[in-house]
């Protein structure tokens, strides 16, 4: 009975916090690595990188003085710089006199890049598991991965895995594990009494669950480590709270936890003991998971500007190799994608490129966006370049045949030469032509610039004797015949009446075969006009 | 063991994916008269064949489609690049050809043209490619690109120029001059092959037949027949003098009414 209800019973709950201190720095990409960059928010800087921290700016200073510390270094001589101090433009850059590259750069905050980036990241960690919640409104991620261990082979693995693929995004992330999802986030905070976790992860590479009750004992046990007056700012504890906590002489977080719960909830609040609880595993901690997107987004912000065509290509090989990753993770297919480019003087400019058929191929995309980035013209630097598919549909297989009979060189598919016929000379430039059925011969015929359901099986055709008096080319408007063109032909044929579409503008038209010199022609006379016209050749 | 092996190949049943589909590098033309004069007996596979025609004969469709027509299940598309006219889809249809496989491209210039011409041809997915560059001049280097690009997709290539162009020398692998005589017939000159003699003359008949559209009985609230064209200025001359008896009556002959 035991190892029945064993075998069916949920995992152990394991918890990663995913904390990305510097959200807002790694958004941007620098030129040149060495350059300092803060990124700052109204008069304060907000968050620097590691080339500033060594000139000796902290976050929190003011825009000034972190100006003064760039230029007050052991090269610089006379200032001449031209900047202004007063007031803070979009870049603001300090130049040093020795070299041509601005010392320090300087980036207004902008939140909304950060959720978007945020959100992206979200669904980049659904890949791993479908429990993916979002710590409040920060700049931290929670997934779930106790369900999860059997599909990526066992722990190490999987978080081996998450971290080669955050090496590759060049992010700064700090991980951490535990059993419940807000002590998974606060361990975060002091790395240190996580070092055990390194090791004990190796040592993971079983399948199955994990050894829930050590881990649950370890991880207890670092919480119990906590130093409270170097827990965060942000939630769960509010610093009023934390002070109150260290004016009765408590530093540890175990030793708040050791006070009997009555008098918790009596001079805290319930919510206080509840969260105590919730950190600890006694309560449930309910999360908001994140859904999958039903279209897909992903940008890439540039600090100096992306000038040419060249510049393009590369950024544009990552974000389709992010999205081909993103459609076969999700079953799906694409009908099409835009690109979006945001230059530096606010204008914002599109390419789109369509697809005749559904597939999920990066170096497709890659070949189309390059074509038609070749006719596209850049006119200013651009700051940020945005790649966006909403047309996404259910992947479908489709089957080949193993031995082709075709030349030897027949690997690209259909459909590709259409794409790529259709991306450099338009879409209006290339269509198929239909039959319809109607008496008039212009009306016979109409056009489609649709390629969606082209077959390549063998179709058998059948001949229609009756239509085979009808000429190979039919000119677009019929040309009336000039006298001497009258007296050149000769009419080789009866009449072929047409009188139709009364309904609109009768046309009374007796058709012939008529020969000259040039060769056989379709020539009607028209009873409304009285006139003869030329409207087809054969050959 | 060896023996074993063989003796199952020997057998007629079985298939070996070595063997492979044959390349063929000719397929017929359709005309029994101009295979004999090729040297190749036929359109020559993965090469350019030239037309040169004058400019308002047209001969290129009478004499291409039975191979089109006849290659066409080969493989996905078969591609028209900038004719003068557009073709009329149900007589091509009467005539065998699958409209679902038929492209038509219309570039804008002349490197478009090339540039279309080349990604069709060497894609591999085109059994036929025909371009029209009457228009427009190509010289020596586009020849070779094009001719490159047949090769390595083995599709058929028919280009038709001016006949202007016959001075100029040309890499293709058959030139051929295309005439529409009096009666009608095709006169073919090759002017070049290769691997072949050339200046051999065919003639083919004319593609259209009269054919007698025969009139089971003649309405009567119609308009009486069109004399001859020739004789038009008569018929426009009586007309306007009895324009009013032709309206009240229309099933009076005019030609019977006097003039």
């Amino acid at each position: 009975m035991s190892e029945l209800s064993q075998s069916h019973s949920t995992p152990a709950p394991l918890w990663l916090a995913l904390r990305f201190p510097r959200v807002a720095l790694d958004l941007l990409n620098k030129r040149n690595p060495q350059q300092a960059l803060v990124i700052i928010e109204g008069n304060r800087i907000f968050q620097t990188c590691d080339q500033a921290q060594r000139l000796g700016i902290q976050s929190g200073m003011s825009v000034q003085t972190a100006l003064l510390l760039s230029q007050s270094d052991d090269e610089t001589e006379a200032l001449q710089t031209e900047t202004s101090h007063t007031q803070v433009v979009h870049i603001e850059t300090a130049q040093s006199p020795s070299s041509d590259q601005p010392k320090l750069l300087m980036r207004e905050r902008c939140p909304q890049q950060e959720q978007r980036h945020m959100q992206q990241l979200a669904q980049w960690a659904y890949q791993f598991t479908p429990y993916v919640s979002h710590w409040q409104q920060s700049d931290s991620l929670l997934l779930e991965l106790g369900s999860c261990l059997a599909l990526f082979g066992g722990l190490t693995q999987l978080l081996d895995t998450i971290e080669q693929q955050l090496l590759v995004k060049q992010l700064h992330v700090q991980l951490s594990l535990a059993h419940t999802p807000k002590a998974a986030w606060l361990l975060g905070w002091q790395p240190h009494l996580i070092d055990w976790q390194q090791r004990w992860r190796e040592e993971q590479t079983s399948a199955n669950s994990i050894d829930a009750s050590w881990f649950e004992q370890s991880v207890t046990q670092s919480l119990n480590n906590m130093m409270l007056l170097q827990l965060p700012e942000q939630a769960p504890f509010t610093q009023k709270r934390l002070q109150q906590w260290q004016n009765i002489g408590l530093k540890r977080f175990g030793e708040l936890l050791s006070l009997p719960r009555a008098s918790i909830a009596k001079r805290y609040g319930k919510s206080c003991l509840k969260q105590f609880e919730q950190i600890t595993g006694s309560e449930i901690d309910l999360q908001t998971y994140i859904s999958p997107r039903s279209d897909f987004f992903a940008e890439r912000h540039y600090l100096s500007g992306l000038e040419s065509v060249d510049m393009l290509e590369q950024p544009a090989q990552e974000l389709l190799i992010e999205f081909q990753q993103f459609l076969r993770h999700q079953q799906l297919q694409t009908e099409g994608f835009s690109w979006r480019f945001f230059h530096f003087d606010r204008q914002d400019s599109r390419v789109e490129i369509e697809l005749s058929s559904a597939h999920s191929q990066a170096d497709i995309f890659f070949q189309l966006t390059r074509l038609q980035l070749h006719q596209h013209r850049i006119d200013s630097p651009i700051e940020t370049i945005a790649l966006h598919s909403d047309k996404l549909v259910r992947a479908k297989m489709q089957s080949q045949t193993l031995f082709s009979d075709c030349g030897q060189q027949s690997n690209t598919d259909a459909h590709l030469l259409i794409d790529t016929l259709a991306t450099r000379l338009g879409k209006n430039r290339l269509y198929r032509l239909q039959s319809l059925s109607d008496h008039l011969p212009e009306c016979r015929q109409g056009v489609s610039h649709e390629f969606k359901n082209t077959t390549t099986k063998v179709k058998e055709l059948g001949i229609n004797t009756a239509d085979q008096n009808l000429p190979l080319w039919l000119l677009p408007n019929p040309t009336p015949l000039r006298r001497s063109q009258q007296q050149a032909m000769t009419l080789l044929s009866s009449a072929y009446r047409i009188d139709s579409h009364w309904w609109r503008q009768r046309q009374q038209r007796d058709y012939f075969l008529a020969h000259d010199p040039q060769g056989h022609h379709w020539i009607y006379f028209d009873h409304g006009q009285k006139r003869w016209f030329l409207h087809g050749h054969y050959g | 063991m060896n023996s074993d092996i063989e003796k199952l190949l020997q057998l007629p049943n079985t298939w070996q994916a070595s063997r492979g589909p044959q390349v063929l590098n000719t397929h017929s033309t359709g005309h029994a008269k101009l295979d004999e004069a090729l040297h190749l007996g036929g359109w020559p596979q993965g090469a350019t064949t030239e037309l040169l025609q004058p400019a308002n004969h047209r001969c290129e469709l009478q004499l291409a489609l039975p191979a089109i027509k006849q290659q066409q299940q080969r493989a996905t598309w078969l591609v028209m690049i900038d004719p003068p006219f557009p073709p009329f889809a149900p007589a091509l249809a009467a005539h065998g050809l699958d409209l679902d496989r038929l492209l038509l491209l219309y570039p804008r210039d002349i490197k478009e043209l090339l540039w279309s011409a080349v990604q069709c041809l060497q894609s591999g997915n085109c059994s036929s490619v025909l371009t029209w560059s009457q228009r427009s001049p190509l010289v020596d280097k586009d020849l070779r690109r094009l001719q490159q690009a047949a090769a390595t997709g083995q599709c058929w290539h028919l280009l038709v120029r001016a006949l202007q162009t016959q001075q100029q020398a040309s890499p293709s692998a058959l030139r051929l001059r295309a005439e529409r005589q009096l009666e009608g017939q095709l006169k073919l000159n090759i002017l070049k092959q290769r691997g072949g003699w050339s200046g051999q003359e065919v003639e083919l008949a004319a593609a259209a037949q009269a054919h007698a559209h025969e009139l089971d009985s003649r309405p009567v609230h119609l308009a009486s027949l069109p004399s001859h064209p020739a004789d038009e200025g008569k018929f426009i001359q009586r007309s306007r003098q009895h324009a009013q008896i032709h309206q009240l009556y229309p099933n009076i002959d005019s030609s019977s009414v006097g003039g």
